[in-house]
C-alpha cells in the first residue's frame, strides 16, 4: 500500500512540473514605439506605445527628474502646446481580441507638464485620429485624419471626420463635438486653428477660434467655438488644375486670414464677416473673399503690420519673376522685379514682437547661389525706389532658418556635409562656417546666442557662439541622434537608444566635468510596471 | 525498462551514511510581474547540495544542507528588445525524511535561506546592451520524495523529485550601458532604475543524490 501512495505521489510531482508554464501578461508582447523627444518648457517628453505612458525629464535643476504619466492604449501621435507647457497625446485604444486585451476607445489627452500636481486628461474622441491641431492660445484643438486616412481598423472609415475639443472644459457628451465636414470628393490635408477673432458685428461679441480645414479644391471654415454649427465651404478650384490650400496666416486684428494655395493665382483673403443665422444651427459668418494681386501663384507668403498697424502681406511670385507687397486693406500692390524662383520667405527681426524692417527671400527649392534682402522700411510709399540687395553667395542655398532674437539668418548651404553661412542683415554680410559631416540635427539657444549641431556619425556637438561665430565643441561618448536646447538654455542630446540614453549639457559653454549622462529612463521602473 | 524497474525493487536499505551530496536540475516558474516583464519563460538551472545528517529521532531523520544553485532564462520584451536573466543563489537549510517503505521510498519536506544574486542584460536590435545585477534574499520550502536506485551498508545512490515554493526579496536593479574596456575619459553617468526584480515562483527539480 505504501509502494501505491509513494509512485502516486512521485506521479503527482511530476505532472505538477509538466504543466509549469506561466502565462505572461500580453503587455509586454505588445510593439513599441517610442514618440520623442519632444522639448517642452524645461523638460523633454517621450511618448512610449507598448508601456502607456509619457516619461518627462525635467531639467529644470542641476539632477535631472524622471517622472511618468499614464495615457491610453497605442499612442499614435504627440504634439507640444505652443507655449510648451501641454503635451496633447492621441491614443489609438485598443479591442480586446485575445486575453489580456483591453477594449478601450481611441483618446485624446492632455499632459500638464508644468504643473506636476494636474491630473491627466483624456477626452474620448471616437475616431483614431492621427493629427492634431493646437489654437495659438491652447483653448482648443482639433483632431482629424492626415491625407493618408484613417488606418486598416474599423469597418466604416471616414476621412472628412474631425474632432474639435475644448480644452478648457472637462470631458462631456458635448466635448469632443464629431463632425463630418462637407465634401467635394477631397479629404482634409491639415487644418490650421486662428488665433481668437471677433466677429464684426457679430451679436456674440467674443473672440472665436477659426479653423481653416485644407483641402484640395476647397476651404472649410469651422466655428471651433461654436462646432456644432454648420461650417461653411469655399470652392478654389476654376476648372483647371487643382487648387490646394497650403498656408494659412492670420490677421486677428482685422479678423482675415490669408491663404496661399498651390496652383491658385493670387493670394487669397478671407475676412470674416457677420451675417444673422438662418436657424440657430448656422453659422453667424459668412467669409468675404478677396483676390490680392499677387498675379503668378505665390509659392510663399509672410504677413506683417507696420508701425502704424498696417496690414501688408508679402508674397514671391516666380511665375511673374516679382516679389510682391500687397496692403492687405486695400489690395493694393507693388512689385519688385525678382529673377530668382523664390519659395522661402523671412522677416527679420523674427519672432514678431516688433514689426519686421526687413525680409530675406531664398529661393531653397531650385538651390540659387544668391538671396536677396528688401528693405521694408517704407515699401509702402510708391514714390520710394524699392531696396532690394541681391547676395551673392559660394554655394547653393538649401535651407535658411532665423536665429532667434537676433538679426541674424542661418543659410545651410549643403546637406551632405555641414557648411553654413551666418548671413547679418544689419550688414548683410556672410560668414562662413564649415563643419565635418551633415548637419543631421540642430537647435539655437533660447536667447540666439547659440547655433548647436549634431551629425549622428561623430560623437561631438558643435557650438557657434553668435556674437563672434567662434565655434566650439564638446566631445560625447556616444554618437548624438538629435539635440535640443531647453528654455532654461540646457542642451539635451538624444543618443537614440529604446532604454534611453541622453547627455545633458549644462550650458553651451560647459566643460565635460560639468555634463550628465542620463540612461535607462524611458525603462524607468519598468519592472514595477506590472505591479 | 523492466531492468530498471527490477533494480529499483530489488535494491537494499537506505541508511548508507550521514553525509550526501546531490546534484539537482531545477525548473522555476517565475510568476511575478517584475519577472513576467523580462521573460515568458521558467527559470531553468541546476545546483550542488552538501547535506549531513545529525538526528534520528522516531523514525524522522534530520537533516542540515548547503546548496549552492543557478538558474537562467532570456526573454524578449516588445518585439524589439532581448532579455538576459541569471541567478546564483547559496542557501542553508534544514530537512526532515521519512521511510515510507523500509528499502525504496523517503518523503521529505525542506526549509532553506540564503541569498540571491540576480543578473539581467537588455540588448535592442540597434545593438545598445544595458545590464546589472544585485543581491537580494531568498528562501524556499520543499517536499519532495527520494526513491533509492542502490543503498549499501557504506553508499546509496538515489532520485529526488521535489516540489518547492521560492520566495526572494525583490532585488533592485539598474541598467546601465556595458563601460567600454579602453581608457577613454567618460562623462558622469546616472542611471535610472529599472524597478526591483523578484524570482519567486514555484518550483520543480530533480536531484541525483550520493550518500556516503
Amino acid at each position: 500500500m505504501k509502494i501505491v501512495a509513494s509512485l502516486c505521489a512521485l506521479s503527482a510531482i511530476a505532472a505538477l512540473g509538466a504543466c509549469w508554464e506561466d502565462e505572461r501578461p500580453i503587455m509586454w508582447d505588445r510593439e513599441r514605439t517610442v514618440l520623442g523627444p519632444i522639448p517642452m518648457k524645461s523638460q523633454i517628453a517621450y511618448v512610449d506605445s507598448a508601456l502607456d505612458r509619457v516619461t518627462l525629464l525635467d531639467l529644470g535643476k542641476d539632477e535631472p527628474k524622471i517622472t511618468t504619466e499614464k495615457i491610453g492604449r497605442r499612442a499614435v501621435v504627440a504634439v507640444p502646446s505652443p507655449d510648451r507647457h501641454l503635451l496633447f497625446v492621441i491614443t489609438r485604444g485598443e479591442e480586446a481580441i485575445v486575453k489580456g486585451q483591453i477594449d478601450q476607445p481611441p483618446m485624446f489627452w492632455v499632459v500638464d507638464t508644468v504643473n506636476p500636481e494636474a491630473e491627466t486628461r483624456g477626452y474620448e474622441i471616437g475616431s483614431p485620429f492621427d493629427r492634431i491641431a493646437v489654437a495659438p492660445d491652447n483653448s482648443m484643438v482639433v483632431a482629424y485624419f492626415s491625407a493618408a486616412g484613417p488606418d486598416e481598423a474599423g469597418f466604416f472609415r471616414n476621412p472628412n471626420e474631425l474632432a474639435v475639443i475644448h480644452l478648457n472644459e472637462p470631458p462631456s457628451d458635448l466635448n469632443p463635438t464629431l463632425k463630418t465636414i462637407r465634401s467635394f470628393g477631397s479629404v482634409p490635408q491639415g487644418v490650421t486653428l486662428s488665433p481668437p477673432m471677433v466677429v464684426p458685428g457679430a451679436e456674440d461679441p467674443s473672440p472665436r477660434t477659426f479653423a481653416f480645414v485644407l483641402s484640395s479644391n476647397n476651404l472649410t471654415l469651422i466655428d471651433a467655438n461654436n462646432p456644432t454649427r454648420r461650417e461653411v465651404s469655399v470652392r478654389l478650384d476654376l476648372g483647371g488644375q487643382a487648387v490646394i490650400p497650403r498656408e494659412v496666416v492670420f490677421a486677428p486684428n482685422t479678423s482675415s486670414a490669408y491663404v496661399r494655395s498651390d496652383n491658385a493665382r493670387d493670394v487669397l483673403q478671407v475676412l470674416i464677416q457677420a451675417v444673422p443665422p438662418e436657424t440657430p444651427e448656422h453659422s453667424d459668418f459668412k467669409p468675404l473673399l478677396a483676390e490680392l494681386g499677387a498675379g503668378g501663384g505665390p509659392t510663399d507668403i509672410a504677413v506683417y503690420d507696420d508701425p502704424s498697424n498696417r496690414r501688408y502681406v508679402l508674397a514671391s511670385t516666380p511665375n511673374t519673376g516679382e516679389i510682391v507687397v500687397i496692403d492687405a486693406d486695400t489690395a493694393q500692390f507693388r512689385s519688385v522685379p525678382v529673377s530668382d524662383p523664390i519659395d522661402r520667405i523671412l522677416l527679420f527681426p523674427s519672432g514678431g514682437g516688433v514689426p519686421p524692417t526687413k525680409a530675406l527671400f531664398a529661393s531653397v527649392g531650385s538651390k540659387v547661389t544668391r538671396v536677396h534682402v528688401l528693405d521694408l522700411v517704407d515699401i509702402q510709399d510708391p514714390l520710394t525706389q524699392a531696396k532690394l540687395h541681391t547676395i551673392n553667395l559660394s554655394y547653393p542655398v538649401r535651407d535658411v532658418a532665423p536665429v532667434p532674437g537676433r538679426d541674424l539668418a542661418m543659410l545651410v548651404h549643403d546637406d551632405a556635409r555641414t557648411v553654413l553661412g551666418l548671413l547679418d542683415m544689419d550688414t548683410l554680410s556672410t560668414s562662413p562656417l564649415l563643419g565635418v559631416g551633415k548637419l543631421d540635427s540642430y537647435d539655437f539657444s533660447p536667447s540666439g546666442s547659440y547655433l548647436i549641431g549634431a551629425t549622428d556619425a561623430v560623437s561631438r556637438v558643435g557650438f557657434v557662439a553668435l556674437d563672434n561665430l567662434h565655434p566650439t565643441d564638446f566631445r560625447l561618448d556616444d554618437p548624438p541622434a538629435r539635440v535640443l536646447s531647453t528654455a532654461n538654455a540646457k542642451v539635451f542630446v538624444d543618443h537614440g537608444d529604446p532604454l534611453g540614453h541622453a547627455t545633458i549639457i549644462p550650458s553651451p559653454t560647459a566643460t565635460r566635468e560639468q555634463a550628465l549622462v542620463l540612461t535607462g529612463f524611458l525603462t524607468n521602473d519598468l519592472l514595477d510596471e506590472g505591479n | 525498462m523492466r531492468a530498471v524497474i527490477a533494480l529499483l525493487l530489488l535494491t537494499g536499505t537506505a541508511y548508507a551514511g550521514n553525509n550526501e551530496i546531490s546534484y539537482t536540475s531545477t525548473n522555476r516558474a517565475l510568476r511575478s510581474d517584475s519577472a513576467n516583464a523580462l521573460t515568458g519563460d521558467s527559470l531553468f538551472g541546476g545546483g550542488l547540495a552538501y547535506g549531513r545528517r545529525i538526528n534520528t529521532l522516531a523514525g524522522l531523520e534530520m537533516w542540515v544542507n548547503g546548496t549552492f544553485g543557478w538558474g537562467t532564462a532570456s526573454g524578449e520584451m516588445f518585439q524589439t528588445m532581448t532579455t538576459q536573466l541569471s541567478t546564483l543563489w547559496l542557501t542553508a537549510g534544514a530537512q526532515l525524511r521519512y521511510h515510507l517503505t523500509e528499502r525504496r521510498f523517503v518523503a521529505s519536506g525542506r526549509l532553506d535561506v540564503g541569498s540571491a544574486r540576480a543578473s539581467l542584460a537588455i540588448h535592442d536590435d540597434m545593438g545598445h546592451t544595458a545590464s546589472d545585477h544585485g543581491w537580494g534574499a531568498i528562501s524556499s520550502a520543499a517536499l519532495g520524495i527520494d526513491c533509492y536506485a542502490f543503498a549499501g551498508q557504506r553508499y546509496a545512490l538515489s532520485f529526488r523529485a521535489e516540489l518547492s515554493a521560492v520566495a526572494t526579496s525583490s532585488i533592485p536593479l539598474t541598467a546601465t550601458p556595458d563601460a567600454t574596456s579602453d581608457d577613454t575619459l567618460h562623462l558622469e553617468m546616472t542611471a535610472a532604475s529599472l524597478g526591483g526584480l523578484n524570482l519567486s515562483g514555484p518550483a520543480f527539480s530533480v536531484s541525483a543524490v550520493f550518500q556516503f
